[in-house]
């Protein structure tokens, strides 16, 4: 009996083991330089590829701007203002706006304002997007610039 | 009139000694500074219409991206070897200790490997380049 429930926690544990630890998976698309350069690396380290693949993915991800919180909140208060540009472009013309955790946060007249709010809201030190509607632009030239600018 | 002069240093970039003078930077807030004591040396770059770009480490240091302009509203540049630069810009304050402290658009770009001073910084001083001397002179009017 006891050999038996044994047995069955083995046989459990093979598959949480083999299922949650290792995948596998099919892969369409590679670069043919790319792969062929990382089965030689993989070879020379005496890796198998998928323990390479691992390996480099972790790497990416680890690097991945995406997987940063900061990054992530960025992007939310990106697409917070591009949701609402024209509606503040319309109604809320020449006001200094201060954008964070995704939202408006605070409208006003002047710079000093938004400091003070980002302040009080607990803020400091988080992403936030900062601009005056309809008046904000960087325009820079560095060195030897054609003048050529693109959006 | 406050006068402050500096040695030339040589860039990271090139061998040709260029002008460097002294700054530190602050967020909007001044709840943070670089360097947290003490200045640091910052090129002088009249090829930069800006007003001081640094290093993207020190960005985030300074956790600049607390007051960051939405990256639409920032043109990208051009340049002339046909590269486009993606800077990431936001609100800070920049001191030249004894001469100026201003608040500024101060822009970031990972290949920045030094913090450049552009012309927009220099606009209301008096700047003199001493070539022979390997010297420079920034004043107030």
């Amino acid at each position: 009996m006891l050999g038996q429930g044994v047995e069955l926690y083995l046989y459990i544990y093979d598959i949480i083991v083999y299922q949650v630890i290792s995948v596998d998976v099919l892969v369409r698309g590679i670069d043919d330089e790319v792969y062929t350069k990382l089965k030689a690396r993989a070879s020379e380290l005496g890796l198998k590829i998928g323990e390479a693949l691992t390996e480099a993915i972790k790497a990416w991800l680890k690097n991945s701007p995406e997987t940063d919180e900061r990054e992530r909140e960025r992007a939310l208060n990106i697409a917070t203002y591009r949701r609402m540009k024209r509606f503040l472009e319309k109604n809320h013309k020449g006001k200094w706006v201060l954008i964070a955790r995704g939202e408006v946060v605070r409208l006003a007249d002047s710079l000093s304002k938004i400091v003070e709010t980002s302040k009080s809201e607990g803020l400091s030190g988080r992403p936030c997007l900062v601009f005056k509607i309809g008046e904000t632009t960087v325009k820079r030239t560095l060195g030897l610039s054609t003048g050529r600018k693109t959006r | 009139m406050t006068e402050k002069t500096w040695n030339y240093a040589t860039p990271t970039v090139s061998e040709v000694p260029a002008p460097y003078i002294k700054i530190a930077v602050y967020n909007l807030e001044r709840s943070s500074r670089y360097p947290s004591k003490g200045t640091l040396n910052a090129m002088v770059d009249t090829g930069f219409d800006g007003y001081l770009i640094i290093p993207t480490n020190v960005f985030h240091e300074l956790k600049l991206d607390s007051f960051e302009i939405p990256p639409d509203l920032i043109e990208t540049t051009e340049t002339f070897s046909g590269e486009r630069l993606r800077l990431r810009t936001a609100l800070g304050i920049v001191e030249i200790p004894g001469i100026i402290e201003k608040q500024v658009e101060v822009d970031a770009h990972e290949r920045c490997h030094e913090p450049l001073v552009g012309r927009r910084l220099l606009e209301n001083l008096v700047t003199i380049l001493d070539g022979p001397k390997r010297k420079i002179t920034i004043s107030t009017k």
